[in-house]
């Protein structure tokens, strides 16, 4: 694989997973509270997780590298685009539950299933996120000269891009919500030209052109979308 | 004795320590800058992110490096680490520090205070995070290379020390957030895991993992020396910190200012005023008490009348270093607050919700309606500040008590929780939270919270907030009323159809007038209080109107004014409503709301266009943040 693709491919993929993170941990401070638990706690899982999927990545030693990549991207993609935005619901839908007669007064089962669905989509969004590096780095190994280092470099400077651009520009900017369908949109983008110009997959290509679409659809109807999850959210 | 491999148990534990303490200073600097500059959102993002990177850079380095793999180098970085990760959330508080300590005593008073200067220095306080990262980036590396030459089965080792190192990050993250930061503080913390890292030298060198030469053994001695010190060290020099903060209001910037750092440094080890600094699980809770101790603006005329007998003994609170009340003024603000809405909707609330204000000093103002007000329901996040309140002899002349009454029920939880699941029903409802300045107060602002506060109130029922709004001025760019339309556009959407906004006075203005009482020469003033003056063309305006009558004695600084300070408030019914400005007397004690002022309110104009695409959300939240709380001189 050709330097300059690999590194913009690992810029962007770092620079959209650190976002996920911390789009994730915004929608726990908005429904929960206490925005400062909520970042270390989601940071912290991040790192685990990261650390996870890389070993499990390990594991698959035979598999085609970019097809799994492309796999990792279009899941990302899906689950980064509606993770804020399922957190949100679940939220809602937890305390319709807990206001039925059956869960009345048993606060605890309530926040027990909304605290555990939201670290399953912290947790589930790292695991993906660190198939990633080690693959990048794969490629890397495999070019003319070896430039898994240089990749590594790349994602801590993709990291920093999407840490700076986070509390600057995407959530005053545009909201958690089209936030989301932006950068997923960009990791779609990565899955696209994986499969389009490195393999060809017809199955593969169709998931990552509905993965896309769901992006795009989000953006285009975000004032309704955003209407929609509000009295949602607000119903009783 | 020469030195042996170490066993892949032993690395794995070392990996493990070494990722958690990493990760608590990591923590402890995000929360250090937290804590200065109040916008957790942006310093935690900007300090984990360039930890990452700095973390890749020494990664970087250590592959690049000529010195190979060994136990020493790690032993090496590891001290550097203990000696930079124990002074790092230390530094950080003592360089915002030592600026603001130039700021007040060194530099000319007549500069300004330079907003670019304080963000230059606060975003210079990030070498250290760049510095502990760069050393943290060498340690998984070393630990990698070192853990492959004993072993025979070394690639299963590297896998496991990769999952040590994020279980330990992991660690050190929770143990941060859930354990030390409630129990010890920031500085503290850091402290902590600086010993930590210590201990992992100890280990190396006991272990016989390196040689025992002297040279290391007074080094680890040092290091020892050094954590400790800190550690001895860290309470005294955050008094002088706190001191040096609250130097304004305690009157020690005129008192001091240009007379020499050894001077003023010895002042204020000997300064004794109170300053009670009470660190809660939510807050940092500052009391301010004494006869020196000023509101902000009586502040710069100290030095001429700090011995004058007649001044009255102040009490001021801050939370978070943000400033709430000072006794001599709060009186305008919460009687405005409390009875204007009474008086425009004339409707004495038989049930009322007050969302935060634990100092009592609004259940203190709706009291005063007797029997009349049946229950009081007071929501506060904070359990320190309702004890506070009930316990501290100054808070509890001030609240008159109010947590005595039996009308009053206090219930600990978060404002937007408590809206959401509460069944009750209110006649009228008080919102006394802190500023949307950080996106987790601004979801006390969105609409999620102001559509289930209408669920709460009765028919015809009005809630009121205290909300700093931009008042017109033809001066004003557009973008300032910004904020304005955010607001209005929010309660709208959250279906309030009555909206008043209403004003008061200048608080700088009463103080303007108390130095006058006090013979504070006209040449003293502030421009900005010269500015204000300038009201006066309002007050020729005013005087034309019919029925407007002129203000007498103790009045004559009463104007309607346009200035950005003034405290403004808004006031929303349920369903629709005309108020009206007529001043009904309920027979109240009440020292600045008068029938003139509640009429001279109507003449505030708070411009605003409506716009759906601005409500404020927890989908899409915005901080509305008003401009004159970034002022670096009035904090």
């Amino acid at each position: 694989m050709n330097p300059l693709p690999l590194f913009l491919l690992t810029a962007v993929l770092s620079f959209c997973s650190i976002v996920y993170e911390l789009l994730l941990a915004q929608s726990m401070s908005a429904t929960l509270g206490d925005s400062f638990l909520r970042y270390n706690v989601t940071i912290g899982l991040y790192l685990a997780s990261l650390g996870l999927g890389a070993m499990l990545c390990s594991r698959r030693r035979k598999a085609d590298l970019i097809v799994l990549l492309a796999d990792v991207e279009i899941a990302l993609t899906v689950l980064g685009a509606l993770g804020p935005l399922l957190i949100l619901l679940w939220d809602a839908a937890a305390f319709k539950a807990g206001t039925c007669a059956l869960l009345r007064g048993q606060e605890w089962i309530r926040r027990a299933l909304v605290l555990g669905f939201d670290h399953g989509i912290i947790i589930l969004i790292g695991l993906l996120s660190g198939f990633e590096l080690p693959l990048l780095m794969r490629l890397g190994k495999e070019s003319a000269s070896d430039l898994s280092s240089e990749v590594l470099a790349v994602d801590y400077f993709g990291t920093l891009l999407g840490a700076l651009a986070f509390p600057l520009l995407l959530l005053p900017g545009v909201g958690v919500l089209s936030a989301a369908a932006l950068t997923a949109l960009l990791n779609a983008l990565c899955a696209l030209y994986l499969l389009t110009f490195l393999r060809t997959d017809a199955r593969r290509l169709c998931l990552c052109c509905a993965s896309s679409a769901l992006c795009i659809a989000m953006l285009v109807c975000r004032e309704p979308l955003q209407r929609a999850a509000l009295s949602w959210y607000l119903q009783r | 004795m020469t030195p042996r491999q170490a066993s892949l148990r032993e690395v794995l534990f070392i990996t493990a320590v070494v990722s958690f303490s990493c990760l608590v200073y990591e923590t402890a600097i995000a929360a250090s800058f937290t804590s200065l500059t109040g916008d957790g959102v942006l310093w935690q993002s900007l300090t984990i992110a360039l930890y990452l990177a700095a973390l890749g850079a020494g990664t970087y380095a250590c592959s690049r490096s000529k010195t190979p793999a060994s136990w020493p180098f790690f032993f090496t970085i590891e001290l550097l680490l203990s000696f930079a990760g124990a002074a790092s959330a230390l530094g950080i508080l003592s360089l915002e520090s030592a600026y603001r300590f130039y700021a007040h005593f060194l530099r000319e008073p007549q500069e300004a205070p330079a907003a670019a200067a304080y963000a230059a220095v606060v975003l210079s306080a990030h070498g250290w995070t760049l510095l502990i990262g760069f050393l943290s980036g060498f340690e998984i590396p070393l630990l990698l290379r070192l853990c492959g030459e004993g072993d025979d089965d070394a690639g299963d080792g590297l896998h496991l020390i990769l999952g040590a190192n994020y279980m330990g990050a992991l660690a050190g993250t929770l143990a941060f957030s859930l354990i030390l930061l409630p129990c010890l503080d920031i500085v503290r913390s850091s402290l902590a895991a600086a010993a930590l890292n210590l201990c992992v030298c100890l280990y190396v060198f006991y272990a016989d993992l390196v040689e025992r030469v002297r040279k290391r053994a007074i080094l680890l001695g040092l290091a020892g020396a050094f954590i400790a010190a800190l550690a001895a060290l860290s309470g005294p020099v955050q008094k002088l910190q706190l001191l040096n903060f609250y130097a304004n209001p305690l009157g020690l910037t005129t008192e001091l200012r240009g007379q020499g750092l050894p001077r003023v440094l010895r002042r204020l080890c000997s300064y004794t005023t109170e300053v009670e600094h009470i660190r809660s699980p939510r807050q940092y809770i500052d009391i301010l008490s004494g006869r020196a101790v000023l509101s902000p603006f009586l502040a710069r005329f100290n030095s001429r009348f700090k011995d004058d007998p007649s001044l009255p003994s102040g009490l001021s609170l801050y939370l978070d270093r943000r400033f709430q009340f000072h006794s001599a003024s709060e009186a305008l603000y919460h009687e405005v607050m409390a009875h204007v809405p009474i008086q425009l909707f004339r409707r004495v609330p038989k049930t009322v919700l007050i969302l935060g204000g634990g100092d009592g000093l609004l259940a203190r103002e709706l009291l005063k309606y007797g029997p009349a007000v049946q229950s009081i329901v007071n929501v506060e996040f904070d359990p320190r500040m309702i004890e506070l309140a009930r316990s501290h002899p100054g808070l509890r002349r001030l609240n008159e008590n109010a947590y005595d009454d039996p009308r009053v029920r206090v219930v600990i939880d978060d404002a937007f929780r408590f809206v959401r699941g509460s069944r009750e029903r209110f006649d009228a409802v008080y919102i006394d939270l802190p500023y949307p300045t950080n996106y987790d107060l601004t979801r006390l602002y969105s609409v999620e919270f102001y559509t289930n506060v209408s669920r709460l109130l009765e028919d015809g029922g009005a809630v009121t907030m205290d909300f700093p709004l931009t008042p017109l001025d033809d001066k004003k760019p557009l973008e300032d009323y910004r904020k304005n339309s955010i607001l209005f556009s929010t309660l709208k959407a959250a279906g309030f159809q009555t909206i008043v906004p209403y004003g008061t006075e200048h608080r700088e203005l009463i103080e303007w007038a108390q130095a006058q009482r006090l013979g504070i020469p006209p040449s003293d003033y502030d421009p900005k209080i010269a500015k204000i003056l300038r009201g006066v063309e309002t007050q020729r305006f005013l005087r034309s109107h019919p029925g407007y009558r002129p203000p007498k004695g103790d009045d004559f600084y009463l104007m309607p004014n346009v200035e950005p300070e003034a405290e403004t408030f808004v006031s929303c019914v349920k369903g629709p409503a005309a108020p009206k400005f007529i001043f009904q007397d309920h027979g109240l004690r009440l020292y600045r709301l008068t029938p003139q002022r509640l009429f001279l309110l109507r003449f505030q104009r708070f411009p605003h266009d409506e716009d759906p695409g601005l409500v404020n959300s927890i989908f899409r939240p915005r901080l509305f943040e008003p401009e004159h709380l970034s002022d670096f001189a009035y904090q």
